[in-house]
């Protein structure tokens, strides 16, 4: 008997075989889609919070200190490894991604700090530009500015939006191109009331932009080990464990729905096939009489079923492109945001769905498969 | 070429042991017309079945040109290699055409024009690419006889491979039967003795014995 006449059955019994890969490639969609709208986040949060940090990192106080001690900033810009610790005032601004907001960063420090990291790190005026000194003027990242909808020459801050995290009113002067997702300005409303509360500005340090002189990691791991209860550095290596430790429970989350769908959908898938095989029994019975081993019909079950489970992957992973595109041109780049069409781990989380459905009812077909007498079947008993 | 020797075939019905047939013996030579004749439930579709394999008998031994092939583990093989089989049910594939129903029996590549030169030979050259439901139930039978014979196997076994057909259709049957019998043997199990041709060897069976061997033939 010719392999070919293996899925001749499904072509004959076509709203069966439909039926069955539509059921499984949507599941593999489903899996695909939400994951990847998942990791999406994940992206967001990264690129928002830590894509700067690639290029320097900041120090900020902690523990009710408003300030750095002036023995921490010597320290720091006397070590080896740094190569600049530029005087910031670091705060945060709204970042809005499809289900929620994150954070990112505002740094706020002399004009020509802001001239110097720009030549130092490669970011390019696209539009616009720099703030002017002691101005309440920002640059900003152009995604940033996307991402809020915002363009050259807006205002914004809480005074313009209750929903925004930074205080004041902020006129934005220019957008730029580069690795930091963040905005620049030389004063910030904090320092207005810190001035008028009667603190030296000029002689106060609010926090640290450091950036290395040879290495990232050496200067992190200088700026790891200095942390502690009144300074903290948000170094790469920080930013990336912080954000791994709160999405490790999102991911495990994930994976235990995914597992979840997957053995319930085969359950499903399960009684399909275990009534189009029962229906095929006769077929089986006279192959067997005629010769086959019982061996090459479980081969040929096998066969069909991985060939099933295939196609269905192939077709959900097509739909699966076709609607993440769809969903990326229409949502996230009018956000400034990124989604990853094609996602590793959202593959395999789609090949772990496939691998429960063949092994499931591989299993549980062949099992009931072998306990049939066939020879009864041709006996008509 | 086929002998038979001493077989038992009991089963346990709920408590009771049940003798279906016992110590039954005879042989079939090369080229015989063989029937298994006896009323229903006296036993000849189970010792057909025995003999050609597909069941195990409880006792007793089924030797192929003089090599006992009742506890051989290759039956499969066994089968495929020397045995055709025509049921009482046509079973065909309904999925398959008339020319892949036929082709199923053999796994060779060149099975195709063997099995279009065969389905000619049966009238059914204008129904290959057909699906077995178009067909007429003596059609359905003849397929299944193309399908048993294409590979040209030594025996042919056929359980009441006319119940199902009306007198004139079983005839038709029965006259292919008989000129298979020029390269097969063939043993059919039957309790109509109306149809068998005249050539046929008759084994009646009775009360899980074979009464009477008679190889004086049937009726045409």
């Amino acid at each position: 008997m010719q392999m070919k006449n293996m899925f001749k059955y499904y072509l004959s019994n076509k709203r069966r075989g439909i039926s069955l890969i539509f059921v499984m490639a949507l599941t593999v969609f489903s899996i695909y889609f939400v994951t990847s709208l998942v990791q999406s986040i994940f992206s967001t949060v990264e690129y928002s919070n830590i894509a700067c940090l690639n290029d320097f990192s900041f120090v900020y106080p902690v523990g009710g200190s408003s300030f750095l001690s002036d023995e921490t900033v010597e320290k720091i810009q006397k070590d080896d490894s740094v190569k600049k610790a530029y005087p910031i005032l670091l705060e945060y601004t709204v970042i809005n991604n499809i289900f929620g907001t994150t954070s990112g960063y505002v740094a706020f420090m002399d004009e020509a700090d802001i001239g110097e990291i720009f030549d130092d790190f490669s970011l390019t005026v696209t539009e616009g530009r720099l703030p002017e000194e002691n101005s309440y003027e920002l640059i900003m990242h152009e995604d940033m500015l996307k991402n809020k909808g915002l363009s050259v020459g807006d205002t914004f801050g809480s005074a313009v939006d209750e929903g925004e995290q930074i205080d004041g009113k902020y006129t934005i002067t220019g957008a730029f191109s580069g690795d930091s997702y963040m905005a620049f300005g030389t004063k910030s409303y904090r320092q207005k009331e810190l001035e008028e509360l009667g603190l030296d500005f000029q002689n106060t340090t609010f926090g640290l932009l450091v950036t290395p002189k040879t290495d990232l990691d050496t200067m992190n791991t200088m700026l790891d080990a200095m942390s502690h209860d009144e300074t903290a550095a948000m170094t790469l290596s920080y930013a990336k464990e912080t954000l791994q430790e709160n999405i490790s429970s999102i991911k495990f989350l994930m994976f235990v729905i995914v597992i979840v769908i997957a053995v319930s959908i085969s359950a499903a898938v399960c009684i399909v096939l275990e009534t189009i095989y029962n229906d095929r029994m006769e077929e089986f019975g006279i192959l067997y009489a005629i010769g086959y081993k019982k061996s090459w019909l479980f081969r040929n079950i096998i066969t069909e079923i991985i060939a099933l489970v295939f196609i269905s992957w192939i077709l959900g992973l097509v739909i699966s492109y076709g609607f993440l595109t769809l969903v990326a041109k229409s949502v996230f780049e009018p956000m400034g945001q990124m989604l990853s069409i094609f996602s590793i781990q959202s593959l395999l989380y789609t090949i772990i769905v496939m691998a429960v459905f063949v092994v499931v009812t591989i299993l549980v077909t062949i099992l009931k498969f072998a306990k049939k007498d066939l020879i009864a079947i041709i006996e008509m008993r | 070429m086929l002998g038979v020797k001493n077989i038992d075939l009991e089963y346990i019905d709920g408590r009771t042991k049940r003798t279906i047939f016992s110590n039954v013996s005879f042989d079939i030579h090369s080229g015989e017309f063989v029937s298994l004749l006896g009323p229903s439930g006296s036993g000849k579709s189970s010792l057909l079945y025995i003999v050609s394999l597909l069941k195990t008998p409880t006792a007793g031994e089924i030797y192929l040109d003089d090599v006992m092939i009742s506890g051989a583990k290759n039956k499969n093989e066994i089968r495929y290699e020397n045995f055709g089989f025509v049921f009482q049910h046509h079973f065909l594939i309904p999925h398959l055409t008339v020319l892949e129903n036929v082709c199923t029996a053999s796994y060779e590549k060149n099975v195709e024009k063997q099995a279009k030169d065969l389905l000619e030979r049966l009238g059914l050259k204008d129904l290959i690419n057909q699906k077995p439901y178009r067909l007429s139930g003596g059609e359905r039978q003849r397929v299944a006889i193309a399908r048993a014979v294409v590979k040209k196997p030594r025996i042919l076994f056929a359980d009441e491979p006319t119940a199902s057909l009306d007198h004139h259709t079983a005839q038709e049957i029965m006259t292919i039967f008989s000129e298979l019998q020029e390269n097969t043997t063939v043993v059919c199990a039957t309790h109509d003795y109306g149809i068998l041709p005249q050539t046929a060897r008759i084994l009646r069976i009775e009360d899980g014995k074979v009464v009477e061997d008679d190889k004086t033939g049937g009726n045409e």
